[in-house]
């Protein structure tokens, strides 16, 4: 009866999102927007759908279901208060986006292609490229580095998404997990190469104000199933009880042995401190929304943060609860083991409040899949304009529909994220150390953008001293070692230390010009 | 050679003078059944007609009606798109009509079968399959037979069901619960009612009687009832999950076209 909920839900929302792709019409020739596409567009976003569009986009992009959904309800328990951080940060690197965007912005050359109306120009590569033989280069890189993010974002994503849903629906093998990566990979990149590349922005306008809803349910729901589960007291004193509950749980973090709570959460707060202040910036749906919303991509971004920051403060309050959910007596022991990673955790509270209240199921996936859908759909669109985006011509080529190819394409990225996906679970690789250490892979773009708001040459060695010691970093981090966590959390230092080499950096020529 | 009336038809010009008086935004008449579906949950409760959908039911009846009524307040925009034959236009407007029947559909055969579910029908259907199975001749069933012969002097070793409003008999499922240690039954013995001999097959265990009636009702209130509640509040959701897109589709769809300036007149 469940699996048939869960997969109806899921079914349900694959397509209503669809109905909503469908209304930005039939596939254009191109995935790109003309000039005067882009006039109508300007008339279209000059009023509060504009705004709307904006504070959407920025919330459901950056509301992921693998690096923020399931993150915070399964790592509230290990993290304690510490898991506050993402949650600051996030709000606090608003003003770090606006402040490098409106300095970016305010380049004359930048200012001019942004003004030009062709989206080419709208590409995170253009910011890097000053017409220079160093330049070319150095976006190369920048190239590769966001491909390689954006493709590890994806596949986070899926796999996030299939782990918990083969899970709950069916079994814990490895090769459910991979059949149901494959089938809903393959689902949303179809839908999205075919009829949602270019409306993945009015897919935000649904997918937004579903996932609140969604999570909102589900807090109401978990609190309704602890009150009303037995205790000693009247409901009034339950709810006191509960709050209680819930400051012990956050006071008393349970990071997995040998690491301790303290040096856990220590290092898990510098690793967001770095992540979120650049997270946005970073991104190529940024400077596409710079492009399409002009001003109202600043000036929203505050607003839209702290709307991103309450909906995930409503997260980590349900992984509170999720953590007391499976500290009750009746609990299987499978789901009290000190180390449960945040899907097995997600999993086992699924499994608790759906015997009692089986819609609650309905809400999670309502609220996971249109997280899925709006992470996923932005990325797939910024993975085609940057992987199509021409260097020396610094335009998209073959932007047309025509050469995509959807069904072969999301058949054959479908396949290798299954692949991947049975190899990891082969492995062992702990999923919470693959969010560390992939998500924060696009930071090694942040000297280029130093440079850029510096208005000084590009130099790509300094991209290379930023991506070979986070490679290996990361590599360290993923390994089943005590220090794998340190180097998880190190890893991102090393983009963050390049960049702040770049912010004092003088190329040789300003020196002899100087001298 | 086409018909005069065809090729006026064909014409922009009498369409656009036909318009103002044709098209309604809002038709006041599709409001009935959200409101009937709001009546009928506060009738079921109010009115001492024995008709008790239980409170699951009135909150789903509610659910609806409030679904049905924001279904009903978005503006019907696609109405006045002019569309060109074969454009984007006439396919939006075509998927939203779609949608709209389709969700209408539910908003009318989900509560009708919320109402068909009641305390009265409910009760109804375990009688009905009693006298179902009353009918039923077991002999062309096709099903197992074990041969049944019991002494006058042993009957007080068989469990009987006695049934209480007096008839003589009354159909019944037999079930057999093995049990964990092998009962051992002497010839004319007291142990177990209805207990199987050791050896037979190498099981033992109990075989119980159990009431048609009240295993027909305890599956339909305890497990048929619960599942369709969650079937119904699924459908609820989805219903408001699609509404949102009817939303989405008629706001930005017109806000698209509304710079080509091809709309009909409303009245």
């Amino acid at each position: 009866m469940l699996p048939l909920l869960q997969s109806l839900t899921i079914v349900g929302m694959i397509g209503a999102t669809y109905f909503v792709y469908q209304t930005f019409g039939p596939r254009q020739l191109s995935f790109t927007f003309t000039k005067r596409e882009k006039k109508e567009w300007d008339q279209l976003v000059r009023g509060r759908l504009g705004s709307w569009l904006t504070v959407n986009s920025i919330f459901a992009t950056i509301t992921s279901f693998a690096t923020v959904y399931v993150f915070f309800i399964g790592n509230t328990q290990q993290f304690g208060w510490w898991i506050v951080f993402p949650v600051l940060t996030i709000w606090g690197g608003g003003f770090i986006t606006n402040y490098f965007t409106r300095i970016l912005v305010s380049r004359r050359h930048i200012a001019k292609r942004l003004a030009s109306g062709d989206q080419s120009k709208a590409v995170l590569l253009t910011l890097v490229l000053d017409g220079t033989n160093a330049s070319i280069r150095s976006a190369a890189i920048v190239r590769v580095v966001a491909l390689t993010n954006i493709l590890a974002i994806l596949w986070l994503e899926f796999s996030a998404f299939a782990d918990v849903s083969s899970k709950l629906i069916i079994s814990e093998s490895i090769w459910w997990g991979a059949i149901f990566l494959y089938g809903c990979a393959f689902a949303v990149l179809y839908f999205t190469l075919r009829f949602g590349l270019r409306g993945f922005l009015f897919a935000d306008l649904f997918h937004g104000p579903i996932i609140v809803i969604g999570i909102v349910t589900l807090l109401i729901g978990t609190l309704v199933f602890l009150v009303g589960s037995p205790s000693d007291g009247g409901h009034e004193d339950r709810l006191v009880e509960l709050f209680g509950r819930i400051l012990t749980e956050m006071n008393a973090p349970k990071a997995p042995a040998p690491t301790s709570p303290l040096l856990s959460g220590v290092l898990f707060a510098i690793s967001c401190l770095f992540l979120n202040s650049f997270l946005v910036l970073i991104t190529q749906p940024h400077w596409f929304r710079v492009w399409m919303f002009g001003e109202k991509e600043t000036t929203l971004q505050v607003t839209s943060l702290s709307v991103t920051a309450v909906v995930w403060s409503a997260l980590i309050l349900i992984g509170a609860l999720a953590s007391i959910v499976l500290s009750a007596k009746d609990v299987p022991a499978a789901c009290k083991a000190a180390n449960l990673d945040s899907v097995q955790v997600v999993v086992c509270y699924l499994q608790q409040v759906t015997i009692a209240y089986p819609l609650l199921a309905v809400a999670f996936w309502v609220a996971g899949t249109g997280a899925l859908f709006s992470t996923a759909d932005a990325q797939i669109y910024s993975f085609f304009s940057i992987q199509r985006f021409d260097l020396r011509e610094g335009k998209i080529a073959h932007a047309e529909f025509k050469e995509l190819r959807p069904a072969f394409y999301a058949a054959i990225a479908a396949a290798l994220f299954a692949g991947c996906y049975a190899l990891v679970r082969f492995l062992k690789v702990d999923f919470d150390q693959l969010v560390f250490v992939l998500l924060p892979s696009g930071l090694n773009i942040v000297p280029a953008l130093i440079l850029a708001v510096r208005g000084i040459r590009q130099e790509p060695v300094l991209l290379w001293i930023s991506i070979v010691p986070y490679a290996v970093c990361a590599f360290l981090g993923l390994l089943h070692t005590d220090a794998a966590p340190v180097f998880a959390v190190a890893a991102p230092l090393m983009p963050l230390t390049v960049s702040a080499v770049a912010l004092v950096y003088r190329p040789k020529e300003v020196a002899h010009a100087k001298a | 050679m086409r018909k005069p009336e065809a090729v006026s038809r064909s014409r922009t010009g009498p369409r656009l003078r036909a318009a103002p008086h044709a098209i309604d935004t809002k038709p006041k008449l599709l409001f009935v059944t959200p409101i009937v579906t709001f009546l009928a949950a506060g009738l079921t409760k109010l009115v001492p007609l024995d008709w008790d959908i239980g409170w699951k039911g009135v909150f789903l009846l509610v659910g609806f009606a409030v679904v049905g009524t924001c279904l009903q307040c978005i503006p019907r925009r696609s109405v006045l798109w002019r569309a060109e034959p074969g454009s984007a236009q006439v396919a939006l407007k075509q998927t939203i009509t779609t949608m709209r029947v389709l969700v209408s559909i539910v908003m009318v055969l989900v509560p009708v079968t919320i109402l068909a579910t009641n305390d009265k029908v409910l009760s109804a259907l375990p009688r009905s399959v009693e006298e179902y199975l009353g009918r039923l001749n077991a002999e062309t069933f096709a099903g197992g037979v074990v041969s049944v012969a019991v002494e006058t002097e042993r009957k007080r070793n068989i469990l009987l069901f006695v049934p209480v409003d007096k008839r003589h008999e009354e159909p019944a499922l037999l079930k057999f619960q093995p049990t964990t240690a092998p009962q051992i039954l002497v010839s004319g013995g007291t142990e177990g009612a209805g207990g199987s001999r050791p050896g037979i097959g190498g099981v033992a265990g109990e075989l119980y009687i159990l009431q048609t009636t009240k295993v027909v009702d305890n599956l339909v209130k305890g497990a048929v009832m619960p599942a369709f509640h969650q079937f119904a509040t699924l459908a609820l959701v989805l219903s408001g999950i699609f509404i949102f897109v009817i939303f989405i589709m008629e706001i930005l769809g017109d806000l698209l076209l509304s710079m080509q300036p091809k709309r009909l007149k409303p009245s």
